[in-house]
């Protein structure tokens, strides 16, 4: 389906590729083009510029807590190219400019990005990015758990390609054609469950999505259109193993007198999924006092799930006439569909030259359908004891939609008013919570009526401040801690101290309520931040910047535990203070030799529930010693520790850089 | 056999011909009270050499708009009368316009642009921040905004330098790794506007932008966890940074979960999902207290209704 729409999209972009000048204009424009050239030959520019950083990095030993570093810093010893930045303008016809830039090549986090383009034909991008993903913290759950650390640990290795190619055949017509691929793959711990016990396994993750959409740009005097279609591959095959006797989370607590183990246990998953992809974008202008926007996007995840899981060792199962038996084997088949369409269209009205109303619509639906098969097979000494075979389906199914009216008024040069109103509303079908693989399903609703309303002043040039608000009556909500009852409230400021000196100021808060019996839910955040800018003389020898920062979650929700039966309160505070300076100094020299001294880093600390301190000063010295040569050295430091909780997660250390940056 | 209907064989046709029909329009006299880039030039030469090196150039090779001769003068307004008096008064400038104003002039041609189509929707708009905010016309090479946002650290400077308050959240530990510049902030947001709030891109179409780097958490899954789909990702997690491991919004994972799992009656009343963890979860027992560990495939599983496999 895909291929033969972009099969049917080519011959568009070919017409589109025929030039609609006539042949007078053709031979005009090629001679003033001519001319231009030449004109353009004694001036030419630099064919190359730019710069490459090349470097070695040490970095002391790490003291504290190796894998806290690792998930949270992980920056190696070692040959790095820190920064590269390589453009190429040439006079080529199919290559008039070239640019390459990547970062941190050797670090964890590397990214590239290549641009080739020529103004008169085509575009083309392509852009990398590489990032380590290790994830060794068991403090996200509760430490004290038997065997509870380590059981959920990722080293994996996630990588983004993306290929953008446009074709410009001419102003009106653009194809552009898209290929992305995101993949991932490494090891980790997941802990394998069987009834009655949880057994830490390795585990090995792989997976993939590959996208490719091709589409075509109409652009007209007043409007526009871009089609796109494509499709999208999936697939998913992890694998969890392990050989060794197990006792697992359980340990040495035995189930109904039998201590419980396991002495092998393999799960293999493989997943596969397509899904077709549409976008019809358009905007117009069809008069001078109106706009118009629209968008269609729809996609049709298709996914199949096979799974197999293999155990032996001393197992304990519910299943009728069972209790125990050393082998099983479970096999699953399952099928899942969700088309999700979204929508939106709008319109701004200018009917008088001060008043600008915006309506907008927007719409989003998501319907979910499942089949599945399980079959399971039980061994007890050696003999097949049972096998159990059960199918389901499932359904979810969602719709969301807002309604957005707005008018925005402007009082004269300096201050403008907006105000309206906007209203929520939708409906989900989901299944209830409960054991039951065949349970009941609940119909959910949700309404929203929201108030919003903003200020934009500029009551002299120097300062700049804008504030908006919004205001909600939920009058359904889906969850105890959606929104409900709330209001946002942004204010920003911007101040011209000095000519050299800019002042930053922001505030958000936001406040939600659901007042209803039994969850009592009442959040409360804000943040306020100051940032100062000073840079004398335009910034030649000196620039500074400086933020503080102090922000506030406060959550109070009532909460429910079964088992045994209690209410209790969930209390959440986090109150952080991040400051940040960096400061760029050019040091006395003489002609080029001017070396340039950086400084500065960041220091949160955060109280409340997970009290924790984090730096990250850095520094760095940069010397020219010749017009396309320079030295750097760059020393950086990194802190972590959480007093109180989990201080065995302290880490420390240094490192040093030093390389040369050679300058095109 | 492919067959195909009258009108869907002459949309070739239609196709074909569209541009030729487009290009007939086009006109290149100058309208009154213009006098064209070559008068600009003459007194601000320096302006006119460096924007021959600027993007917005290509205006005096496109036909169509019918400004080739007027590049200057498509965002600056007529300028004849400037050129007659010398008065920076009868000359707009976009750097002292109404932000509206700014956005309307740029928008008259870059609304025809993919990335244009959620302006109306776009938080930066209603505020007022205007396109020159972000973007630089005459700057050239390294200074000008074109250069600059091909980089992720170009990108994010300039959201950092008004969302303070935001680029202090990524300096927590636990965030995506923007500071180091493996991500820029349009990664997965689209400041120009987007279908979903916050300007959150989208993957795949119609899906949330998340899912274009964790592809694993796109489904659908054969057993789904519903917020996932009703709800955003920062539900459970705080994408710009926390003091929490995998960025989540709480300290503990119990507490992440029974703040939603805790109706007796599901749904309650007032309409209200989640039903509250059976009894065989002792929640006096460190076991049971960090809920992922069973129930590891949290975002949906394909196998088990529980998400415990």
């Amino acid at each position: 389906m895909t291929l033969r729409t972009i099969a049917l999209l080519m011959p568009l972009a070919l017409f589109a590729a025929q030039d609609p000048k006539p042949a007078e204009a053709k031979k005009a424009e090629a001679k003033q083009e001519t001319k231009k050239e030449e004109a353009a030959t004694p001036d030419a520019e630099k064919t190359w510029s730019g710069w490459v950083e090349v470097g070695g990095r040490w970095r002391s030993d790490v003291s504290g807590d190796m894998n806290t570093y690792r998930s949270i810093v992980n920056l190696k010893d070692g040959f790095r190219m820190p920064s590269m930045d390589v453009s190429y303008q040439g006079a080529s016809k199919l290559l008039r400019t070239m640019r390459l830039s990547a970062g941190n090549w050797g670090d964890p986090f590397n990214t590239s990005r290549l641009e080739l383009s020529d103004e008169k034909y085509y575009r083309y991008v392509s852009k990398y990015s590489n990032m380590l993903y290790y994830n060794y913290l068991p403090s996200y759950g509760n430490p004290t758990a038997p065997g509870g650390f380590s059981q959920r640990t990722f080293d994996t290795n996630m990588r983004n390609f993306d290929h953008d190619l446009t074709v410009l055949p001419n102003e009106r017509f653009t194809p552009y054609l898209r290929i992305a691929r995101n993949w991932s793959n490494g090891t980790g711990i997941t802990p394998l469950v069987v009834q009655g016990n949880e057994y830490p396994l390795r585990t090995n993750l792989d997976w993939y999505q590959q996208d490719i959409a091709g589409g075509m740009r109409m652009n007209f005097t007043r409007s526009h259109v871009t089609i796109e279609h494509g499709s999208t591959d999936f697939g998913d095959a992890q694998s969890v193993y392990s050989t060794a006797k197990m006792q697992g989370n359980r340990g040495a607590v035995p189930v109904l007198g039998q201590l419980l183990s396991l002495t092998n246990g393999t799960q293999v998953y493989d997943v596969k999924g397509s899904s077709r992809i549409t976008k019809v974008l358009f905007t117009a202008n069809p008069y001078e006092w109106v706009d118009l926007y629209g968008q269609v996007l729809y996609a049709n995840p298709k996914t199949t799930a096979n799974y197999n899981q293999t155990l032996a060792g001393s197992l304990y199962t519910t299943a009728p006439g069972l209790l125990f038996y050393g082998s099983g084997k479970d096999t699953m088949y399952g099928d899942a569909r969700r088309p999700h369409t979204t929508g939106s269209f709008g319109m701004e009205l200018r009917p008088v030259s001060r008043l600008r109303i915006r309506e907008i619509f927007e719409t989003d639906r998501i319907k979910t359908d499942t089949t599945g098969a399980l079959e399971a097979t039980y061994v007890k000494d050696t003999v097949l004891a049972a096998t159990l075979k059960s199918s389901y389906a499932d359904r979810l199914e969602t719709s969301l939609h807002r309604q957005t009216v707005e008018a925005l008024y402007d009082f004269g040069r300096k201050f403008t008013l907006r105000g309206g109103y906007r209203y929520e509303w939708g409906d989900a079908l989901i299944r209830a919570g409960s054991l039951s693989i065949t349970g009941p399903q609940e119909r959910l609703e949700l309404r929203r009526q929201i108030g919003l309303a903003g200020l934009v002043a500029r009551p002299w040039s120097k300062l700049t401040l804008s504030a908006s608000a919004e205001v909600s009556n939920g009058a359904k909500t889906y969850y105890r801690t959606s929104l409900q009852d709330y209001y946002r409230l942004k204010v920003n400021g911007r101040y011209e101290i000095r000519p050299d000196l800019l002042m930053t100021v922001v505030y958000n808060r936001m406040e939600n309520q659901n007042p209803a019996a039994g969850v009592n839910y009442d959040f409360k955040a804000q943040n306020s931040s100051l940032g100062l800018q000073y840079m004398p003389g335009g910034g030649k020898w000196l620039t500074i910047l400086a933020d503080y920062t102090r922000s506030t979650v406060r959550s109070d929700i009532g909460y429910l535990i079964l088992f045994p039966y209690q209410t209790a309160q969930s209390l959440y505070r986090d109150n952080a203070h991040t400051g940040m300076v960096m400061a760029d100094i050019t040091l006395p020299g003489s002609g080029i030799h001017k070396p340039k001294l950086s400084f500065g880093g960041s220091y949160v600390t955060t109280e409340g529930s997970r009290p924790s301190r984090f730096y990250q000063p850095q520094g760095r010295l940069s010397l020219p010693l010749h017009r396309n040569v320079h030295v750097f050295s760059e020393w950086r430091t990194y802190g972590y520790n959480q007093p109180f909780t989990y201080s065995y997660e302290t880490f420390r250390t240094n490192m040093l850089m030093t390389g040369i940056k050679f300058v095109l | 056999m492919i067959r195909l209907s009258r009108s869907t064989a002459l949309l070739p046709l239609a196709v074909f011909f569209l541009p030729a029909w487009l290009s007939a329009q086009e006109t290149t006299a100058l309208p009154k009270g213009y006098v064209g880039s070559e008068s600009c030039a003459g007194c601000h030469d320096e302006v006119s050499t460096a924007f021959e090196k600027n993007p917005h150039h290509n205006l005096s090779k496109t036909k169509w708009r019918g400004l080739q001769e007027r590049a200057c003068e498509a965002c600056h307004g007529p300028g004849a009368k400037h050129a007659e008096t010398n008065s920076a008064d009868d000359i707009l400038n976009p750097s002292k316009m109404q932000p509206a104003a700014v956005d309307k002039m740029c928008l008259s041609c870059h609304r025809n642009s993919k990335t244009q189509v959620g302006v109306i929707q776009n938080g930066h708009a209603r505020s007022a921040v205007a396109c020159t905010s972000c973007h630089t016309v005459h700057k050239t090479g390294q200074a000008s905004s074109d250069f600059q946002f091909r980089t992720a650290m170009g990108v994010t400077k300039k959201c950092a330098s008004c969302h303070t308050n935001v680029w202090a959240s990524f300096q927590k530990p636990h965030r995506h790794r923007v500071p180091e510049g493996a991500m820029a902030c349009t990664n997965c947001h689209n400041p120009h506007g987007s279908v979903l709030a916050r300007n959150i891109r989208t993957a795949n179409a119609a899906e949330p932008g998340c899912v274009a780097c964790h592809a694993d958490k796109r489904g659908p899954f054969v057993f789904e966890h519903a917020p996932v789909r009703t709800e955003s990702c920062s539900t459970c997690h705080e994408p710009h940074g926390s003091a929490n491991p995998r960025m989540l919004t709480r300290a503990s994972v119990a507490n992440q979960c029974l703040e939603c799992h805790s109706n007796l009656v599901s749904p309650t009343a007032a309409g209200i999902a989640g039903g509250v963890p059976p009894a065989i979860h002792d929640m006096r027992l460190p076991r049971y207290r960090n809920c992922t560990t069973c129930h590891q495939k949290i975002h949906g599983s394909n196998v088990h209704r529980g998400l415990l496999r």
